[in-house]
């Protein structure tokens, strides 16, 4: 008989995904699960609630115009996750070393990326000029514990009454953003502080319209229509929707997982 | 005991200027720190026209009221007579803009590693470690170091009356003294200079404590929160004040917070520190 450890937990990776007019984000992020399913050898779970009634815009880079997005389902994890620890990522978010899975090593509630480094432009690093740091809500982790289930419901209170949280934490942008809804209900939860808790690292954004993605003798080559970019193997968050919906991105999916 | 009166305790200076009510300032630090300190005796140096506008209310706050003559050598020549005026063995002196929204008692236990501490380097209102030098470009052109006056202790020593005797004299001489200094135009001493000079002369390491890089405050002057020199952050952040919590933007305010914009102090706060500290 086997012997079954009395303390496991399940773990694993959930991602969400809404299609809009212009992208499959759904195809999208079962790609990037069955990546992620491969690097760190967890089940995975893609979430798509296409009946919520919020509707949002972002800018896209490959189109370059305001485009439909879907993006409020975010504090619904703590309730909809199946696992007791879970890795929740955006479905543009490539899991490409297995540094996540050491997280599980160290004691928290929830875990926040606060770092990202963009490889063409500098993001700023607050939520307005008179404002406060925000964080990534690309990747996270929880796991289902009283803190972390305060913390989903006070996101979930903070994007329901935006247009206040917004003026009190002085945020520039109109839109709601997740980044901006998981830092202000860090800071509150924090006993409105800032604390410097992250997933270890910085996060690569690759934030231009890009044409390949490419692995060779343990380096990512990405290339864009004027650079080549040449990266240890890492974590890789992709704004261009359109490479996420390439025949080269598939090929990468095929060739990793 | 000599001219001491107690062991511990906490003073200001509180000259009002034509603009502002130091005075109501010192005030209320002595409210706030009866409401949050275990050890609370206060004094308040006083010129004699500020002492005329002292009330009963003032004189049920503070335990100490002194008087003392104001000299030629600027508007803080009076600073070092600290030293000869206090009523405590060992004072911890505060500029009277200062509020202590958490007990600060154990400090003194790092305080008495030396005969006297000056603050070193200042905090932002996210309570991190300031890197602007913006203000601090006569320190660092001159090698001073990087002490603040306006929290500090010092203890009755010989240490402390060589350190109080060289800033009286600075303060004397200031119109020689800052010949020696590069970039120097300063009509009038400042006390952060007097006494980075002062720490030079007896000796960095026996006024500053580098390992308790905790002892110094939130300093709200624009440029350390890395705010525009215009800036008025009571009129563009949202200021809270609850249950004795100050919070500035958002973020709750535990260290010492020399809030420095003088509209920073609300009714509210004096009737909560009043009622807690059971002062009426």
């Amino acid at each position: 008989m086997k012997k079954l450890k009395k303390s496991e937990k399940s773990r694993g990776i959930i991602a969400f995904a809404n299609n809009n007019k212009i992208t499959d984000y759904v195809s999208i992020a079962k790609n990037s699960l069955k990546i992620a399913e491969k690097t760190l050898g967890l089940p995975t779970t893609l979430i798509s609630l296409d009946d919520l009634n919020y509707n949002n815009t972002r800018y896209d880079i490959d189109t370059e115009q305001f485009v439909e997005w879907k993006n409020y389902d975010r504090c619904l994890a703590y309730d909809l996750s199946p696992y007791d620890e879970t890795i929740v990522i955006d479905a543009d978010y490539l899991i490409l070393d297995n540094n996540l899975n050491k997280i599980f090593d160290c004691q928290w509630d929830y875990l926040l990326q606060r770092n990202n480094l963009a490889l063409s432009t500098n993001y700023p690093y607050k939520m307005g000029a008179n404002s406060l740091p925000y964080v990534w809500a690309t990747v996270f982790a929880f796991r289902k514990t009283e803190k972390s289930k305060l913390f989903f419901d006070l996101i979930s209170r903070i994007q329901k009454n935006y247009n206040y949280y917004k003026l009190l934490f002085n945020v520039d942008q109109r839109n709601f953003r997740n980044d901006y809804a998981f830092a202000m209900a860090d800071i509150i939860l924090n006993g409105y502080s800032i604390v410097p808790h992250s997933i270890y690292g910085t996060m690569i954004t690759v934030d231009q319209v890009i044409n390949s993605i490419s692995k060779k003798d343990n380096k990512l080559i990405i290339k864009d229509n004027s650079k080549s970019f040449v990266l240890p193997v890492t974590n890789l968050h992709i704004m261009s929707k359109a490479y996420l919906q390439s025949e080269n991105f598939l090929e990468l999916v095929d060739g990793l997982a | 005991m000599g001219w001491h009166k107690e062991q511990r305790g906490f003073l200001t200076i509180a000259i009002n200027s034509n603009t502002t009510d130091y005075l109501n300032l010192a005030y209320l630090q002595a409210l706030n720190i009866k409401a949050t300190q275990k050890i609370k005796s206060f004094a308040v140096i006083v010129d004699s026209e500020t002492y005329k506008k002292i009330n009963e209310d003032h004189k049920k706050a503070f335990d100490y009221i002194i008087e003392v003559s104001t000299n030629n050598y600027g508007p803080f020549g009076v600073e070092p007579q600290v030293f000869w005026l206090t009523p405590f063995k060992e004072t911890v002196k505060l500029e009277s803009d200062i509020l202590l929204p958490t007990s600060i008692d154990h400090w003194w236990d790092a305080f008495r590693l030396k005969d006297i501490v000056l603050s070193t380097g200042c905090k932002n209102y996210l309570q991190e470690k300031s890197f602007s030098r913006k203000y601090r470009k006569l320190f660092d052109d001159n090698n001073l170091p990087d002490v603040y006056n306006g929290l500090m202790y010092f203890r009755f020593s010989q240490t402390a009356t060589n350190f109080f005797k060289s800033a009286s004299l600075i303060f004397e001489k200031w119109n020689e003294v800052k010949l020696n200094l590069l970039g120097c135009d300063e009509e009038y001493a400042s006390t952060d200079v007097v006494y980075a000079l002062c720490a030079k002369i007896i000796g960095e390491e026996h006024c500053t404590l580098p390992s308790c890089d905790f002892i110094n405050f939130v300093h709200m002057k624009p440029a350390i929160n890395d705010f525009v020199e215009q800036f008025d952050f009571t009129e563009v952040f949202v200021t809270e004040f609850f249950d004795g919590i100050v919070r500035i933007n958002n973020i709750n305010q535990y260290h010492p917070l020399h809030y420095y914009n003088k509209k920073f102090p609300t009714e509210e706060m004096y009737d909560y520190f009043r009622s807690v500290a059971g002062i009426n």
